[in-house]
């Protein structure tokens, strides 16, 4: 698959290249991944269970997240996150750059309330909107991003764009970056 | 001594292969079509700004590209036009689609509508699902015990962007016309690619690399690491490559016999490993089916 990336996200890129800093760039991603939220919230995957469409053509995941912290929008105890994708019987549905997540699982999610009765959202940005939150050797969270199959495309320039969450940040680094960004 | 650092030199000077193999979601077992004719088949209408000839002549180009490696015997079929539906077909006729959205949903579609949640407007309403700033989407439909890919579609984001299928000078703004703005087949060629199972590669220089922008037309050829991934995944005569935790046969036959317990079905016997993982992906399509 590929996406592009938002006009003030590449553009803040553009800004960031002569620093060539994964940090900064990463952080000007999160600034346009948070604008587009409903909530940004951190939290455990407890739960995963496939849901096929009507016709049986598509199979999509709900994502059950019970919630340690919301860093945007109204707190909640647990989300529910409709995951492109997933797993039904034995036959498995890739959607190439959609967020992948795991029972167990710790994450950091860009949420957009999707337009359903029931309350559901879906990560923004596809996989760009996915973070896992994982120790580094000090024990320190990091969220670590994940690009598998998504593909960025920065619109009017001539150049292939950098990952824009290419490297691991520190969750209270990223969380500042998300609140700074709503104030 | 002198031949191992004659040996050590010769591994340093050899790239390391960057390419990398799509995997199941769940079990990590890595996917592959079974069998070396892989058909296609443009939708009816297609839909885009490109006139449909020239689009299907582009479409015809790409699939090109990845047969001419010789090392390969990996071929693609060219099948009837389709209907402009999507996903994996429980009925057993898969088709790998191609088709051009030209609205997104969310212009279309009425906010509660239940196609929403079940991730199915796209083919209902006949529509973009994937966000925006998708410009391609490719979905690929496997079993999770064998990585056997039994279904693969595209789909081209037109609402939101513009397909040129020419020759020329990038295009300095989206009016613009006689020029390259998102190349047809440069997508087309890299969409391919995750249609037989390959991943993004860390080589800057493949097809297969992450990355892309308006004008581009580099990737309309395969580079050295594609053509490696085609070779190893597909080689001339060998079976298809097969990596991570695949299910043991054992395994797939409980998963089948769940699935009978649970459907009342008769048994349509056991067979050796290959053909058991056939018949569970068979048996797991009518199940989809049934749920439908």
């Amino acid at each position: 698959m590929f996406a592009r990336l938002g006009w003030t996200t590449a553009l803040g890129a553009l800004a960031a290249a002569g620093a060539a800093s994964a940090t900064t760039m990463l952080a000007l991603s999160v600034d346009e991944l948070t604008q587009r939220s409903d909530r940004v919230v951190t939290g455990r995957v407890v739960a995963t269970e496939p849901r096929p469409s009507e016709d049986g053509r598509r199979i999509s995941t709900v994502v059950t997240l019970q919630i340690d912290e919301t860093w945007k929008g109204t707190p909640a105890e647990e989300v529910r996150i409709l995951a492109m994708g997933g797993t039904l019987d034995g036959i498995s549905q890739v959607v190439t750059g959609a967020a992948r997540f795991e029972e167990g699982e710790e994450v950091v999610v860009f949420l957009r309330r999707l337009r359903t009765e029931e309350a559901l959202f879906e990560v923004v940005g596809m996989a760009q909107g996915k973070l896992a939150v994982e120790r580094d050797t000090e024990g320190i969270p990091v969220a670590v991003p994940s690009l598998e199959g998504l593909s960025l495309v920065e619109p009017g320039k001539r150049e292939p764009a950098p990952a824009q969450l290419g490297g691991p940040i520190p969750v209270a680094a990223l969380q500042e970056r998300v609140r700074a960004s709503t104030r | 001594m002198r031949a191992l650092l004659v040996a050590v030199l010769a591994l340093a000077a050899t790239p390391a292969a960057a390419w990398k193999q799509s995997t199941s979601s769940d079990t990590g077992v890595c996917l592959a079509w079974g069998e070396r004719a892989v058909g296609w088949s443009a939708a009816i209408p297609l839909g885009g700004q490109v006139p449909e000839e020239e689009a299907l002549e582009v479409f015809r180009r790409s699939f090109g590209v990845w047969e001419a490696e010789t090392c390969s015997d990996l071929r693609f079929v060219e099948g009837p036009r389709a209907e402009r539906s999507t996903g994996f077909d429980p009925k057993g006729a898969n088709t790998n689609v191609l088709v051009v959205r030209e609205r997104t949903c969310a212009d279309v579609v009425p906010d509660g509508d239940p196609c929403i949640s079940r991730r199915s407007c796209a083919d209902e309403y006949d529509c973009w699902e994937f966000g925006d700033g998708v410009i391609a989407m490719t979905t690929v439909t496997s079993s999770n015990c064998s990585g056997r890919i039994v279904d693969a579609d595209i789909e081209f984001n037109a609402a939101s962007f513009r397909f040129t299928a020419v020759d020329g000078p990038r295009c300095d703004d989206s009016g613009q016309s006689g020029c390259v703005e998102m190349d047809l087949q440069n997508t087309l060629v890299h969409e391919i690619g995750h249609m037989i199972g390959l991943d993004h590669s860390e080589d800057r220089n493949a097809t297969m690399f992450r990355t892309a922008s308006p004008g581009e037309t580099s990737k309309r050829a395969l580079a050295q690491d594609d053509r490696e991934a085609l070779c190893a995944v597909y080689p001339k005569g060998g079976p298809a490559r097969t990596c991570g935790p695949a299910a043991s046969p054992a395994e797939c036959e409980a998963r089948r016999q769940r699935y009978h317990s649970r459907s009342g079905c008769a048994s349509a016997g056991g067979g050796g490993g290959g053909a058991l993982l056939a018949v569970f992906v068979a048996e797991a399509s009518r199940r989809l089916r049934r749920r439908a």
